[in-house]
């Protein structure tokens, strides 16, 4: 094998997990040979992986420097930079219009970013540029997102919206899934056994045959946040998880946000308006107003930071 | 506690529905050999099958992707020119006419897919529009009638009259729906599914875009080719110039029986089309009012197209399913007598 791609490596990994999942699942030695096929393969492919020749300092999963994203005129983000520790959960905080949601739509490659780099250590370690990613292939990479109005597909139950975030560990092609070969139900199992207990774990059991359509608007953000849980998420990127929840429902999701950090050992990037959310599950906290950076530090210093004062904490309602 | 009845499991699932379906219309052309049924009628249904297959190809594409073309006619007319050159002038067998006329469409769905990556909505249907009349004129100018001889009609060199014709276009119908229903129950189902729905979320989930817009603009191309392909060799003969099936009729009657029947369902779509052109040539067209007065047959339609969609957006296939949920509950009720 000459150059093998990242999404080549990425299929040979889930062919090895799928075998391995399966084995446990049923109980049997009998995926032993396609598991052994299927590890000599990933190794090889592995192997002739070219490097990136990208690092990072120790501990950080994602660099983003001197961001820039300019529609015509405005500069919705102007030479940001900021760092996030892996395991941490960072938010980015600024008023409305500050440019928070287009720096996510920057990592997550919604938008291409008019000049900077994002740097990211993604799921096997490696060190990648997301400018050179495309759109769908960051959720390879290891990094998900929600959004800010909840994008839950409506016409599908709220199982088969979870099946949907797992879309990339199929590895069936055309003809296996229009034939419905073995392959296709095998993996089917997996992702479903899979499915299921990412719902167990968000509570979601019982809506599982639900059509997302009607469901309270709660239910739909939690489905939201289910669904980054499918794919082994090295970090997890929340549009305001809180907008429109109430009381109890927030502090139910900061509760909610620490037990996915535990439990998934991910980072996760959060922009969020509510401050009680922020300052109480924040390790890190970035203000930004305008596109630039105004205070970088834990929650108390940014609080405590006199030009974030008088740009957002002063005007808008406190914590 | 409930009994289980394995006639009704199977009925449940598609290809036990498929099954059944396959039964009753070789059933009809088997009545027709014994001179119980009329000829018309079996041809009228074998016609309405042909529309079906290309309906269905095009549920995938409005109910599933959220796409839509108004260029169904010209595909249509691609798979019959193709048929006619490929059986009739260089007498090539049906498989191989068959291959030709998949890969000419994919090429074409190909096309449209690109362009369906710049130009949405409204704007996309216009554009296949105008692309389905440039293939219709540009047919009728090379060749205004074409013609394939009953001789010609050969499935592994033996010839095949309309009977046979009839039991082909009832198979390919069936592996097709099989097919299909076995994607829209995959992966690629959800995902076209989830980029009709939204494709920010969908593109997040590492759905491209490019890729199921193509796929789903190939496949209901070729399954309007194929209807053409077949088309020809069932009715062997079509002048382009007076035959409305090249044109923004068939297009817009395949849209009204897919959104008649309910654009998710292939069922549903299915009995659209048995509606909208079974309708007519096997039941109205009998009756002398409507035979005397053709443009009240359209009307029937219009009328059904807009009560459809005034009353069951879902299509009959909602009808159905709310039908089939309240027997259910009637059945619940009595407790004891069940199944």
């Amino acid at each position: 094998m000459a150059n093998a791609s990242y999404s080549q490596v990425d299929r040979l990994r889930r062919r090895v997990q799928l075998y391995e999942r399966l084995g446990e699942l049923e109980n049997t030695q009998k995926y032993q040979g396609r598991l052994q096929a299927a590890r000599a393969k990933l190794s090889q492919a592995e192997a002739a992986l070219p490097s990136t020749g990208l690092t990072l300092p120790d501990g950080v999963v994602l660099d983003v420097k001197d961001l820039c994203m300019y529609f015509g005129g405005v500069k919705a983000v102007d030479g940001l930079s900021f760092q996030v520790k892996k395991g941490e959960i960072f938010g980015l905080i600024g008023p409305n219009g500050a440019g928070k949601t287009t720096v996510f739509n920057c990592i997550t490659q919604f938008y291409k970013p008019t000049a900077g780099q994002l740097h990211f250590e993604n799921k096997s370690g490696q060190v990648v540029d997301l400018n050179r990613e495309k759109v769908h292939d960051v959720i390879l990479q290891g990094i998900v997102r929600t959004f800010q109005n909840v994008e839950v597909i409506r016409e599908l139950s709220v199982l088969d919206n979870l099946l949907i975030a797992g879309h990339r560990q199929y590895t069936a092609n055309l003809a296996q899934q229009a034939l419905h070969l073995p392959l296709l139900h095998q993996e089917e199992k997996v992702v479903r056994e899979r499915a299921m207990r990412v719902l167990d774990f968000m509570g979601l059991t019982a809506y599982k045959d639900w059509y997302a359509m009607g469901l309270p608007y709660g239910v739909l953000k939690k489905i939201e946040i289910a669904r980054t849980l499918m794919c082994d998420p090295q970090l997890i990127i929340l549009d305001e998880p809180a907008a429109g929840l109430n009381d109890t429902e927030t502090a139910e999701l900061s509760k909610l946000i620490r037990r996915i950090q535990q439990e998934y050992r991910c980072t996760i990037l959060l922009v969020e308006h509510d401050m009680g959310l922020v300052m109480d599950i924040c390790d890190t906290v970035c203000a930004i107003s305008f596109g630039r950076l105004l205070a970088m530090g834990t929650p108390k210093q940014v609080q405590a930071h006199k030009d974030v004062q008088s740009a957002y904490l002063g005007v808008s309602e406190e914590g | 506690m409930k009994k289980k009845n394995p006639a009704l499991d199977a009925l449940r699932s598609p290809q036990g529905q498929l099954l059944l379906f396959v039964i009753v219309l070789s059933v009809i052309q088997l009545l027709n050999l014994q001179g119980l049924v009329s000829s018309s009628f079996v041809q009228a249904v074998g016609n309405t099958l042909i529309y079906a297959i290309v309906a269905i190809g095009f549920c995938l594409l409005l109910g599933y992707s959220g796409l839509a073309t108004l260029g169904t006619g010209g595909f249509i007319g691609i798979g019959t020119y193709l048929a006619y050159y490929m059986i009739q002038e260089y007498e090539l067998p049906f498989a191989a006419a068959l291959i030709i006329t998949i890969a000419a469409a994919v090429v074409i769905g190909a096309v449209v897919g690109f362009i369906s990556l710049r130009i949405e909505g409204i704007y996309l249907a216009i554009l296949t529009l105008g692309l389905s009349e440039i293939i219709r004129n540009l047919l009728m100018v090379i060749k205004s009638t074409v013609k394939i001889d009953v001789d010609h009609v050969r499935l592994f060199g033996a010839k095949i009259g309309s009977t046979g014709v009839y039991f082909l276009i009832l198979a390919v119908f069936a592996v097709l729906m099989w097919l299909l229903f076995n994607l829209i129950d995959s992966p690629t189902g959800r995902a076209m599914l989830a980029m009709k729905n939204s494709t920010s979320a969908a593109q997040a989930m590492g759905i491209s875009l490019m890729k199921f817009r193509l796929m789903s603009f190939v496949i209901s191309v070729i399954f309007a080719a194929v209807g053409g392909l077949l088309y020809m060799l069932f009715i062997r003969t079509i002048t382009t110039s007076t035959s409305t099936l090249l044109t923004l009729t068939t297009s817009l009657n395949i849209l009204g029986a897919v959104i008649i029947g309910g654009a998710k369902s292939l069922w549903g779509t299915t009995f659209g089309v048995f509606i909208i052109y079974g309708l007519q040539s096997m039941f109205l067209s009998n009756i002398p009012f409507f035979r005397e007065n053709p443009a009240f047959i359209t009307m029937v339609t219009g009328v059904l197209i807009i009560l459809v969609v005034m009353f069951f957006p879902g299509g009959f296939a909602q009808i159905v399913s709310q039908l089939w949920a309240g027997a259910k509950k009637k059945l619940a009720k009595p407790g004891r007598e069940g199944s």
